[in-house]
């Protein structure tokens, strides 16, 4: 019993107030017990509190406000709970000592009964209050679950809400597409403002793609604040490559912070600030595979988070943006092809009165040419023909029709030549311009130039189209022409034998009297004296001279009558020129003159002969006959396409009157020097109507008065084709 | 000994003075007015040489040189073409039918004789 012996030592010693403690021994219980008491007290009337409290909460299932006080309260109630036991065994443990004498035993049940009794309803509160506490969790828990129910709810209902806006607005848009009198730009207009009121964005626009492709234009811009459009402003591509690329990437973008989101920052620097801009939701409009605009929400003021119904809606607003552009194509398609069709009708009716008119045209000429028109099918049966037709071959018109070619045009012994010609025609080588002979209806035949050909009619079937030309009158015509020219050629025979002829007749008496003249002259009839010889000297020159004259005028009137012929052949020139020396050999010894030749040999050209010496000698022998004193030298050059034969003078010269008139004819160059020369005038004309006529050349003059004179004689090597009248030649009958 | 001409000319005038030029150079003479009868004496009656005027009443001066060449008695016989104003070839006509010389009217009396004895020569060194 050790226990109740308070002996213990251990008491002072820890006591000090051992005797103080025990003086009051029972005031202190008392009043430990006492606060104990109240300790429980107020955990009971707390715990009724916080239990009423949670169940309001419970009933009214709403927020309630927490005191702080009591909160902090109850979160130290496991420390309340450790000191309460603390108080509880330090209390037990003071009563266990303090009454340990035998008299105090009873108290010491008593308080010891006590403090047990206290701490069973302690136990009991704080456990109490702990369930309280754990019931506030679950209901707060209960509640919070419950708010975010209704939170979820408030949630769908606004959702559904603004679906039905969204699908509300959709509808009055698709309604007023379905109005196909709205053009785009109104139904556009209308669209921006539906969707700004529908999704409460500040500023819906739309933009369209620029004709290059190059930048967006605002086609349309809501303002919601001021309830405004405006249009016009323009965004280029390449300044904003990241937005341009995103919008083409994807039907719907949406972007929650426009200055932070990579896709807009772009914007940041003027667009976003200038109209405050916070987020965007920017949807594509598309029309066959192709990106045309963009229906653009900027949302103004701060941050925004797009929602995905929103999203879908922006699509949807974007696709009736795209089916309004769509609608308008193909209403202007429709209209087109209505003014295509009318402009169609009015060309028809157009050409309708064209082909009449033009067929009245075609009858009208059928019927008034002056050609015979036939038309027959392949058979060769008259299908039509025409008045002149009718008036050519005496058959009327109902007579023919139906009838074959042959049995009403073709004369018997024609026939054959006739089947011939259908045959090329059908063969299809039209025939042109043949003259044919064609049996009337009276059995007299007439001339017809035909030109016929074959066709194809309408449904592909061969026709022949024969069209004639009455000749009877030119034929008579062409006979007569052809006796006229038959004539008119006998004429000019007959003028070519009289010019052949008269020039022999002249000569005839000449050629004897020179020639008899001659034999007297040389002696040869007997001696003669001086002044019998000089006498007949000058009978003898003006007898040459005479002939000379009757050669050249002879020649001249043959040269422009146009038939002199001429003979070509290889001829030398250096030999000719030979030829012509010792021709004049006796003049220029007369006049003690110099003369060259310069000419390179086997220089040969094809002329004629006689004629070319003709000229040579004129030429040489004026130039003898003009000069007096000094030289005459012939000089022959060549070029690639000509000869030139130079006769060079020192004689009297030509003035430039005389040059002027020096090749016309029976004009003789009276010089001051009053030289008398025999000459008849023509020479020189003669021998340039020569060159130009016949042998295809030319002469030249250059001439000082007094110094001298180059004539240069043009030679082709090769002597043109003069188609000459034949000329008859004496030894010809 | 002399050597005979024939001259077969219908101008007397011209016969007279062709004539008149042989016989002053030795020469014997006989002539006919037309072509046939040249024919016939050039044929018959072969001479030296011939003098031929080209134009003659009956037949052409080319006809008769072409019959006396178509005789064997006269194709070798020297004949010498004579004409008054001839045209372009025609002397060439002439030669190639087989004439021998060509003289052209009006004669020289001093030029005449030399292509006369000219051509009656070239024709005996054939």
């Amino acid at each position: 019993m050790q226990i109740w012996t308070f002996d213990s030592p251990f008491l002072p010693s820890f006591f000090g107030f051992q005797h103080l403690l025990l003086a009051y021994k029972l005031e202190i219980t008392l009043s430990i017990f006492f606060v104990l008491t109240l300790v429980t007290i107020t955990l009971f009337v707390l715990e009724r509190e916080y239990r009423k409290s949670i169940e309001l909460k419970l009933s009214t299932s709403s927020l309630i406000t927490q005191f702080n006080y009591r909160e902090k309260f109850l979160a130290k109630i496991p420390a309340v709970r450790i000191v309460f036991i603390i108080g509880l065994v330090g209390l037990f443990l003071f009563v266990l000592f303090s009454y340990q004498h035998y008299q105090n035993q009873a108290y010491t049940m008593f308080f010891a009964t006590g403090i047990f009794i206290l701490n069973v309803i302690g136990t009991y509160f704080f456990g109490s209050l702990k369930r309280t506490q754990q019931t506030e969790h679950l209901v707060n828990k209960l509640h919070l679950h419950i708010k975010s129910t209704e939170e979820a709810q408030e949630e769908l209902l606004q959702a559904e809400r603004r679906l039905q806006q969204q699908s509300a607005s959709l509808a009055s848009l698709a309604a007023m597409q379905l109005n196909k009198k709205t053009s785009p730009k109104v139904f556009l207009r209308q669209l921006v403002r539906q969707s700004a009121e529908t999704l409460n964005v500040g500023r819906v626009s739309v933009w369209l793609y620029s004709e290059d492709k190059k930048a967006l234009e605002c086609d349309a811009l809501y303002d919601l604040e001021t309830q405004s459009y405006s249009h016009g402003q323009r965004l280029n591509a390449e300044d904003f490559p990241t937005y341009f690329a995103a919008i083409t990437a994807s039907r719907v973008v949406a972007v929650d912070d426009a200055g932070a989101d990579r896709i807009t920052h772009e914007f940041s620097g003027e667009y976003l600030p200038e109209n405050n801009v916070g987020a965007m939701l920017d949807a594509t409009i598309w029309q066959e595979d192709e990106v045309i605009g963009v229906l653009c929400h900027e949302h103004v003021g701060e941050t925004r988070h797009w929602r995905l119904d929103e999203e879908s809606y922006v699509g949807s607003l974007a696709d009736l943006a795209r089916l309004a552009f769509e609608l308008d194509k193909r209403q202007k398609v429709e209209t087109d092809l209505i003014e295509h069709q009318e402009s169609f009708e009015s060309m028809v009716q157009h050409r309708t009165a064209l082909i009449e008119n033009n067929a009245k045209l075609f009858r009208f000429l059928v019927e008034r040419a002056p050609v015979t028109i036939l038309y027959m099918n392949a058979a060769n049966e008259i299908l039509e023909m025409n008045p002149e037709a009718e008036r050519v071959s005496g058959y009327s018109r109902e007579y023919a029709i139906g009838r074959t070619y042959q049995s009403l045009f073709v004369p018997e012994d024609t026939v054959e030549e006739h089947e011939h010609y259908f045959f090329d025609v059908m063969q299809g080588s039209p025939v042109q311009g043949r003259d044919m002979k064609i049996r009337r209806a009276d059995g007299t035949t007439v001339d017809i130039s035909v030109s016929r050909s074959m066709e194809l009619d309408a449904e592909g079937n061969p026709v022949i189209i024969s069209i004639g030309q009455d000749v009877s009158q030119k034929k008579a015509l062409e006979a007569s022409l052809i006796r006229a020219r038959e004539a008119a050629e006998s004429a000019d025979r007959i003028k070519s034998m009289f010019v052949a002829s008269m020039s022999h007749e002249l000569r005839t008496p000449l050629n004897s009297i020179i020639g008899f003249i001659g034999v007297v002259l040389q002696g040869m009839s007997g001696k003669l004296n001086a002044k019998q010889s000089d006498q007949l000297s000058r009978a003898y020159f003006s007898a040459k001279h005479l002939l000379s004259l009757i050669s050249d005028v002879i020649d001249i009137s043959k040269i422009e009558a146009g038939f002199l012929e001429t003979h070509e052949e290889q001829v030398d020139i250096a030999e000719l020129l030979d030829e012509v020396y010792y021709t004049v050999e006796h003049l220029i010894k007369d006049k003690k003159l110099a003369f060259s030749i310069e000419c390179q040999k086997d220089l040969v050209i094809d002329t004629d002969r006689k004629r070319l010496f003709q000229v040579i000698l004129n030429v040489v022998s004026n130039a003898l006959k003009y000069t007096e004193k000094g030289y005459v030298h012939v000089v022959v050059k060549t070029e690639s396409e000509r000869v030139l034969v130079a006769v060079e003078d020192t004689g009297i010269g030509i003035d430039t009157a005389g040059l002027n008139k020096l090749f016309k004819p029976f004009e003789r160059i009276d010089s001051h020097l009053k030289i008398k020369t025999l000459g008849t005038g023509l020479g020189l004309y003669l021998t340039h109507s020569i060159l130009k006529l016949l042998l295809g050349g030319d002469i030249a003059v250059k001439s000082i008065v007094g110094k001298g004179s180059v004539f240069t004689v043009t030679l082709p090597y090769h002597m043109p084709k003069v188609e000459a009248v034949q000329m008859t030649s004496v030894l010809e009958p | 000994m002399q050597k005979t001409a024939l001259l077969i000319e219908d101008n007397e005038d011209n016969l007279e003075l062709i004539r008149f030029i042989l016989e002053k150079s030795g020469y014997n003479t006989r002539f006919a007015m037309t072509g046939e009868e040249g024919v016939k004496q050039a044929l018959t009656n072969p001479p030296d040489f011939i003098i031929l005027d080209i134009q003659l009443p009956d037949i052409n001066g080319l006809e008769v040189i072409k019959r006396i060449r178509a005789d064997h008695l006269g194709k070798d016989l020297p004949v010498i073409a004579m004409t008054s104003y001839a045209m372009s070839g025609d002397r060439e006509r002439l030669l190639a039918a087989g004439c021998t010389s060509y003289i052209e009217k009006p004669i020289d009396p001093m030029t005449v004789m030399k292509q006369i004895r000219a051509a009656i020569n070239e024709s005996e060194l054939k």
